[in-house]
């Protein structure tokens, strides 16, 4: 979020001083030391519907003012990035390598503003990341790992900046790092006192297969891809989608329903009625300003995807519930409310040469 | 094929025609008899339940004629008829199961995984799970009454970390009962231990420690017992060989390059089929009884993490496999 806001910022040339204001209104809510640890609290994960409710929070905890398809198309970025990194990482120990590295872009990006006055706050994320995964087992790990993809499962969403560098093919589907490795074909017997009998290598289809159909993008997983200073990435031609099996229609990578909302019920409404308060609407001060992240058509091709994004509905009472209305209450948004509408600046395409 | 599966261990089981596989909360089916190569979309039907708690993993059980499904979610295990229509059993988790390993702060949320069909020497049929607390359970089917009943039995304190996979050569062979299978139970965990339990009866005290393999910090993520071998696939793409009494290493496969998700076992030859979040599918010739190793066959399915992989077919010799987040299963046919 963090990396395309401030790339957003500057491409609509918003002024230096409102940017820096925006960009550490939004990192101070989003790293307050208190909404973090009841984050870091053992918990159930949150649906998608809940975890967009509080991004809109926090991207509206500044005095900059997002129109929904705007939030709608910045969360789906994110989703997806998010989702890229989790599917080609090849060791499990990268979670917390991606985790560390976007703690610390964003350390940069604090830094190089005037004012600096958020960049505490990220040192004591990042102590407290370490200190919770880096004791976690494999099997933990992996556990985690299903958890969050469970958390993206259905969320295919065509991003032209990660068709235009190789990240995803021309179908949407994200390009899986290569599964070719010395190990793989190889087959060892041991006798019954534990010495080697025999050793053999056999033929596997990955060992055959072009190693530019699983380009992998040069960037660390984590970085920010959203810097214009970066040197773009032209992906090798890859015959790619005539392998990859039947051709999709197109429909299949819109954006879908949120399938992970809670189905439970009882108790709802009195939750929701507690969200609605906080998202009670304030007006919002006089150097408010409205920022239109992207064009009508950036996100990838045709009308699916300017379709809008999951509800943003609260749904039933689950047993995360008082505790995300805790977490809620901890995003200190202070008198900036959460207001829509007013015109906004025209657009420029996030993704150039869409 | 819609909805898509989950990206969870072994999610995929063939049961009376039909696979199966989970879709988050949601146990989904649908008739290999309607798939075909032109593309047209099969009718994957999403079972109904008053459940709707996270799955954690999918296993098919033949008895005889019989057979069942058994899903390990976040609140036990739930055992459906062989059609997905009828509930037949809901277990709850044991209370033991949530409070965590004894004497370990919990590491995370409680729930049930791993299933298998074993029958113990006196001749009772049961379903064996396990539980995110190190717990192995037996449930015992009454066969006069067609019935699950009681409570279930736990197993002696063995794993310290959630258990992934539970097998038997008896879930190996899908109900083919013969007598030389024994009432071996093998039980594995997220820390990479085996256990082998022989099971006398399924009353309190009634399972025995075999052998071990003592943890290795690489999860098993499937595994499969065939006359004398534990056959375990592991996360990092290992596929391992060890002997039945003794625990010892004899034989290491390596099948994927990374993070295997599931493997299934051919009820009646000894080979396995092993897919895995890399695109890769293998199907492999175990070396056992003198045979050598081969691979029969090998597969990418393009920029697809697989989750799960069963034999299935008249003859149990076509491989179905699904990946996470694809809407579509392939079948490979054995060319005879």
């Amino acid at each position: 979020m963090t990396y395309i806001l401030e790339q957003r910022l500057k491409a609509q040339n918003i002024p230096a001083d409102k940017s820096c204001k925006v960009l550490n209104d939004v990192i101070r809510t989003m790293f307050d030391p208190g909404y973090v640890d009841k984050l870091f609290a053992p918990q159930d994960m949150y649906t998608v519907s809940q975890t967009r409710k509080i991004f809109d929070r926090l991207a509206h905890s500044s005095i900059m003012r997002l129109s929904e398809s705007s939030m709608d198309k910045l969360f789906d970025l994110m989703m997806m990035g998010v989702k890229y990194q989790l599917l080609c990482s090849t060791k499990l120990e990268q979670m917390m390598e991606v985790t560390l590295l976007h703690i610390a872009t964003v350390r940069s990006i604090v830094e190089s503003l005037p004012d600096k006055s958020s960049a505490p706050l990220l040192g004591a994320v990042e102590a407290l990341v370490t200190r919770t995964y880096s004791g976690m087992g494999l099997g933990q790990l992996h556990l985690l790992r299903q958890t969050l993809l469970r958390f993206f499962q259905d969320k295919r969403v065509k991003v032209s900046l990660f068709l235009q560098e190789g990240i995803q093919s021309s179908m949407g589907r994200i390009i899986l790092p290569s599964p070719h490795n010395a190990y793989v074909g190889t087959a060892t017997t041991y006798d019954m006192g534990g010495g080697l009998e025999s050793q053999n290598k056999f033929k596997v289809k990955s060992g055959s297969i072009d190693a530019q159909e699983f380009f992998v993008h040069p960037a660390p997983l984590g970085t920010n891809l959203y810097n214009k200073d970066r040197t773009k990435v032209a992906p090798p031609p890859r015959k790619g989608d005539a392998i990859t099996g039947p051709i999709k229609p197109e429909e299949e990578y819109k954006t879908t329903n949120d399938e992970y909302a809670d189905r439970r019920g009882g108790g709802g409404g009195t939750e929701f009625a507690y969200l609605s308060a906080l998202l009670n609407v304030k007006p919002p001060p006089a150097d408010n300003f409205k920022l239109n992240l992207f064009g009508d058509d950036d996100m990838g091709m045709g009308a699916a995807s300017s379709s809008k994004v999951a509800s943003m509905t609260f749904v039933g009472a689950g047993k995360n519930d008082k505790h995300l209305a805790g977490v809620m209450s901890d995003l200190s948004l202070g008198d900036k409310g959460a207001g829509k509408g007013g015109e906004g600046h025209d657009l420029l395409d996030l993704m150039d040469g869409a | 094929m819609k909805p898509s599966p989950s990206l969870i261990y072994n999610n995929l089981a063939s049961c009376a025609g039909s696979l199966l596989y989970a879709h988050i909360r949601q146990a989904c089916t649908f008739a290999l008899s309607g798939m075909s190569s032109s593309g047209v979309p099969v009718a994957v039907r999403k079972v109904e339940s008053q459940h709707s708690d996270v799955i954690h993993s999918v296993a098919a059980c033949h008895h005889n004629a019989a057979a069942f499904v058994v899903l390990a979610t976040d609140a036990g295990i739930q055992i459906w008829d062989k059609s997905m229509t009828h509930l037949l059993h809901v277990v709850p988790l044991p209370p033991a199961a949530a409070a965590g390993a004894p004497g370990l702060p919990p590491r995370h949320g409680a729930f049930a995984r791993g299933a298998a069909i074993n029958v113990a020497a006196d001749g009772t049929p049961h379903i064996a799970f396990g539980t995110s607390a190190g717990g192995v359970y037996l449930l015992e089917l009454n066969e006069t009454e067609g019935k699950f009943r009681g409570m279930p039995v736990a197993l002696p304190p063995h794993h310290t970390s959630p258990i992934t996979a539970i097998g038997s050569p008896y879930q190996s062979r899908q109900g083919k009962w013969s007598e030389d299978l024994g009432c071996y139970l093998a039980t594995c965990d997220e820390d990479g231990g085996i256990a082998v339990w022989e099971a006398g009866n399924t009353g309190p005290g009634g399972c025995t420690l075999v052998s071990s393999v003592p943890a290795t910090g690489v999860p098993v993520v499937a595994v499969a017992v065939r006359r004398d071998i534990v056959v375990a696939a592991r996360l990092d793409g290992a596929v391992q060989l060890y002997g039945l009494r003794d625990g010892k290493l004899r034989a290491d496969l390596g099948a994927h390059s990374r993070f295997i998700s599931g493997m299934d076992i051919h009820p009646t030859k000894d080979i396995i089929a092993t897919v895995s979040e890399d695109c890769s599918l293998g199907v492999w010739a175990l070396p056992i009884g003198g045979a050598k190793a081969d691979c029969l066959l090998s597969v990418c399915w393009m920029h697809a993490a697989l989750t799960g992989v069963a034999f299935c077919g008249p003859a149990g010799d076509d491989v179905a496999v699904v990946a996470y987040d694809t809407d579509e299963a392939h079948v490979y046919k054995w060319a005879s």
